[in-house]
Order: C-alpha cells, then sequence, then structure tokens
C-alpha cells in the first residue's frame, strides 16, 4: 500500500470506484445482453443514457420532479424505446449480418448526439437537487449520498434482470434463444419477440444508467461515447451474455480507475483500463469471473 | 378416410440456390411410426425442416389434419401439435435440465400442462429426474438424445418429427432409444422418424419411404422392404 498515505483513504478510493463502476455495469448488462443474444454491438448505448440524463434534467428543472422518482417514468419509455428500435430498425438488418447492425448503431449514436445537440445546447448540464450535496461520513469515509442511493439502484435493476432470467419463462426463452434462436424457435418461441424484449430490457437499463449519471456528473450531448466504450470493457471483463459477471466487471473497472487515478494521474486512467481490457481479451476471452456469473 | 395427419405432395426444396428435394409426396396416417431412409443428402432433413417451417417449399403443399401449413412459421407450427427434435439435439446446453424441458412447454397451449407433463417426462425417462439442476451441456450422447426428445413430448405433439436420433450412441442406448420410440407411438404419438439406421428403423416403422438425391425411389411395409431383395441389396449391403 506504499502508494497509499493510509488504509483509510485506500478504502475511501476503493469505495468510490465501486460506487462509480455500478454505472458502468448498468450500462454493460444492457450491453452484454444485447450482444450475447443479438450478436449487435450497441455502440449507441452510452448516448442513449445521455437522453435518459437529459429526460431527468429537463423533468427535474421544467417540473421538479424528483430524479429518482424520474427513474420510474424512464423506465416504461426506454422498454418502448428499446422495444421500438428493434422492431422498427434492427430487426430489418438483423438477417444482413453483424456490420450492418454496427453501423446501424453508430449512425444512431451520431444523430441522437446531433439532435440533442440542437435541442438542448450543447451546453454542459447538471442536476442539483438538495440534496446532492449531502455526505454519509464513516470515520475517515465520505460517502455521497446520490452516488450510494444510486449504486443501490444499480443492484437492484441488476438483481431484477438477473430473476427475470432465472425465474420466468421469458427470461429462459432469452436465455436459450441467445443460445440457439432456431431450437428455440422450434419450441414455439418467436425469434422477433423474444428479440424485441432483449433489445427493451437492454434499453432499459441505459436508461437506469442516464439517471444514475444525471445525479451523479455533468453531462453534455457528446458524453455518450465514452460510456459505451467503458461499457464494453465492463462486458469484456465480465464475459459475454452474463448479467452478474457485467455487473462485477463494471464496478471492476471503477475500481481500476478509481485506483490508478489516485496512485499515478487522472490522465492513466483510461490507458490502464484499455490496457487491462486488452489482456483480458488476450488471456481470458471468456470473462474474469468463469461460470459462477452466469 | 379420416386416419391421414400429414400429407406432403409434391413438394420442391431448395436450399439456397441448390436444389435438395424434387417432386417429392408422403403421407403419414394417424398413430403410426413412418420412416424416411436414405443415404446423407438424399433430403430427408429437408423435408422436416421444410414441414417445421423453417424452410419453404418452391412448389407443392404441406398438409397438417387438412390445413395448409404455408407461411407458417416454426413457432405457429408447433402450436399445432407437431414437435421437431432437429438433428444434432440442439438442446440449450448452458441451460439446466429443467429449463430445457420448461421451455419445451412454452406455447401457450401447453403451459398450463407443464407439471403434467413433467412428469410425464420423468415417468418416461428416469435417468433425467436425477439430473435436473445438471447443465444440458454436462449430460452423455444418450441423455442429451434422451432429453431433446423429453423437451420436445413437453409440447404436447400429435406429430413427433425425430431427425437422426440414434446418431452417434453406443449400441446399448441406440436400443433403448428404438423402444422409447416404440412405447411413445404405443402412448398415441405418431412419429415421422428420420434415420441412416435402416435396418433397425425397419424392424419398428408401419411404412418406409426410401429417399435417394432427393426423390422417392421406393416404398412400403418396414417388415416387406427386409424381405426386398433390390432394398437388401443397395441399403443392407447384403446379396440377394
Amino acid at each position: 500500500m506504499s502508494g497509499f498515505s493510509s488504509f483509510g483513504v485506500f478504502l475511501q478510493i476503493l469505495i468510490n470506484g465501486i460506487l462509480f463502476g455500478g454505472m458502468y455495469g448498468v450500462a454493460a448488462i444492457g450491453l452484454s445482453l444485447i450482444f450475447g443474444s443479438l450478436q449487435i454491438i450497441f455502440i449507441a448505448q452510452g448516448t442513449m443514457m445521455i437522453l435518459a440524463a437529459y429526460f431527468t434534467y429537463w423533468a427535474f428543472t421544467l417540473t421538479s420532479i424528483d430524479p429518482f422518482f424520474c427513474f420510474l417514468l424512464i423506465l416504461p419509455i426506454f422498454l418502448g424505446i428499446g422495444w421500438a428500435f428493434y422492431v422498427g430498425l434492427f430487426n430489418k438488418v438483423a438477417a444482413a449480418g453483424k456490420n450492418p447492425s454496427l453501423l446501424l448503431a453508430f449512425g444512431l449514436m451520431i444523430l441522437l448526439e446531433n439532435l440533442m445537440s440542437v435541442a438542448f445546447t450543447p451546453n454542459t448540464r447538471a442536476v442539483t437537487t438538495s440534496y446532492t450535496g449531502l455526505g454519509l461520513s464513516v470515520g475517515d469515509i465520505q460517502i455521497s449520498f446520490t452516488r450510494l442511493v444510486v449504486f443501490l439502484i444499480s443492484l437492484a435493476a441488476t438483481g431484477m434482470v438477473f430473476l427475470f432470467m432465472k425465474k420466468t419463462m421469458w427470461g429462459k426463452a432469452v436465455r436459450g434463444a441467445s443460445e440457439d434462436m432456431r431450437a428455440a424457435s422450434l419450441l414455439g418461441i418467436s425469434p422477433r419477440k423474444v428479440s424485441s424484449l432483449t433489445f427493451a430490457i437492454g434499453i432499459a437499463l441505459a436508461g437506469v444508467a442516464g439517471v444514475a449519471v444525471a445525479t451523479t456528473y455533468p453531462f453534455d450531448p457528446y458524453f455518450g461515447f465514452v460510456f459505451s466504450l467503458k461499457a464494453l470493457i465492463a462486458v469484456a471483463f465480465g464475459g459475454i451474455g452474463s448479467v452478474v459477471g457485467a455487473m462485477l466487471g463494471g464496478v471492476l473497472l471503477g475500481v481500476i480507475e478509481s485506483i490508478s487515478s489516485y496512485v499515478i494521474s487522472g490522465g492513466w486512467a483510461d490507458a490502464i483500463s484499455y490496457g487491462a481490457f486488452l489482456l483480458v481479451l488476450m488471456f481470458r476471452p471468456q470473462g474474469m469471473f468463469g461460470r459462477i456469473a452466469h | 378416410m379420416g386416419k391421414r395427419l400429414l400429407e406432403v405432395i409434391g413438394v420442391d426444396l431448395f436450399y439456397g440456390d441448390a436444389q435438395a428435394v424434387w417432386d417429392v409426396s408422403f403421407h403419414v396416417d394417424k398413430e403410426l411410426i413412418v420412416a424416411l431412409v436414405g443415404t446423407n443428402g438424399a433430403g430427408k432433413s429437408t423435408l422436416l425442416d421444410a414441414i417445421s417451417g423453417i424452410i419453404r417449399p418452391e412448389k407443392g403443399k404441406i398438409l397438417f389434419s387438412g390445413k395448409s401449413l404455408a407461411n407458417m412459421k416454426p413457432e405457429e407450427v408447433v402450436d399445432l401439435g407437431i414437435s421437431h427434435v432437429p438433428e444434432g439435439r440442439r438442446l440449450f446446453s448452458r441451460l439446466t435440465v429443467l429449463e430445457n424441458l420448461e421451455l419445451g412447454a412454452f406455447p401457450s397451449r401447453t403451459r398450463p400442462f407443464l407439471k403434467e407433463s413433467l412428469e410425464r417426462a420423468f415417468s418416461l425417462f428416469p435417468l433425467l429426474k436425477n439430473r435436473i439442476h445438471q447443465t444440458a451441456g454436462s449430460l452423455s450422447g444418450g441423455e442429451q438424445q434422451m432429453l431433446a426428445i423429453a423437451r420436445a413430448l413437453m409440447a404436447r405433439p400429435t406429430l413427433l418429427m425425430l431427425d437422426e436420433p440414434s446418431l452417434g450412441l453406443a449400441p446399448v442406448i441406440l436400443k433403448l432409444m428404438f423402444e422409447i420410440v416404440q412405447a411413445l407411438n404405443r402412448e398415441g404419438v405418431t412419429i415421422l422418424l428420420v434415420e441412416q439406421n435402416v435396418h433397425q428403423t425397419l424392424e419398428i416403422a408401419d411404412h418406409v419411404y426410401v429417399l435417394k438425391a432427393g426423390k422417392i425411389e421406393l416404398s412400403g411395409g418396414g417388415k416387406d422392404l427386409l424381405r426386398n431383395s433390390d432394398f437388401q441389396q443397395a441399403y443392407l449391403g447384403m446379396k440377394g
């Protein structure tokens, strides 16, 4: 621990990393489900987060809807958007292979960025509530109230998706179809329905992560791409298609970033996380957590 | 007649640009075991795929209980009562045995009977009951084939189509497999069996169609074909 002035500082940095990483984790679950089932690299995931962040911002600024209550509105809206994206766009190009889907997602990202920039101006926004500055002190350690709530919501979202996948018929159908869509259709599972459901859940999780961004960080319309990259790294850490793995991957990435920016410097945090990404792809392409996370 | 369950009438089938089946007609009567035999590439699996709605005939008709299956998707065909165990079993290997079986009862018509169907599956395949929480991928080849058949039965089919159920099985298991097929048939399930294991198939089949290069070359009762000398020479490697 020579890089840390005390164990308390180390713990503080670890907690910051875990809380921040929860946000990556939620976005990553969505990305992982969409890629695992549909082989679509949905690079616009981060931009969808920013769209949800704007939604939270305007709901708060114009109608004083509490951001954490706004979450309950965003969930059904983003489920709907996800469903519409699949049925209206991705379903039509899915047959053509992975690259057209990636291009479509990329185009969607650019389109949304610019629409948001025109509609909301490129200015940086932030949601400041009466409780934004609140913190909890445990000994020497400070924990931001909003970040803690955001983290707990992220965990709850992960738990809900996990239970849905394990316990419900449709959840099992999503998992089965991600292994073998043809076999699933022979059992009566409609590929179109199961794919649009997967996409809807993935986008709804971007919505959850977007509320998290809005309440904890300033953002602008172009802030999303970095989140997509971070979520992709978290997916690689966690192993594709694994709900718990993606969350753990996000938390791990948050911790790596947090520690490396303290020990070395902020500029190195990205270099180190991308470096870790490459190492994982080279040596553990199935993810860090193996079978337990499935 | 009222006995016709499945009728395939003059179908032409293509895989991509290549024609795999030429003007094939056959039928399956209720409560029988009907088999399609022939060498690899004769078009047997292609016919099953067409019945399931995975591929569409360029020409011809497929009727199930007198109803045309044209333009039906696989998920709709299974809801009518046709279950297809595809070649290679295609289990969900990362899902547990129980989850695989539950998904077999996915159609809303069959979901209310989930418990009953599970009990029936375990009474037919007692081996599976001890493995319900294992992943399907961890089962042996024979167990996987049993699970594939059990999963298809969860949809309570009137017609069960089995594509090469004996493939890769040890002789003891293979014998058991044919016994199970007969047992299911005695319970009233109509069977359409695709096999390369000609000898055993002929022993149990009520009617057999022999396919060669996408056409029906010969047909008849299973036991009759066993005694037919042309057939013996061509398919059983016996001198007439």
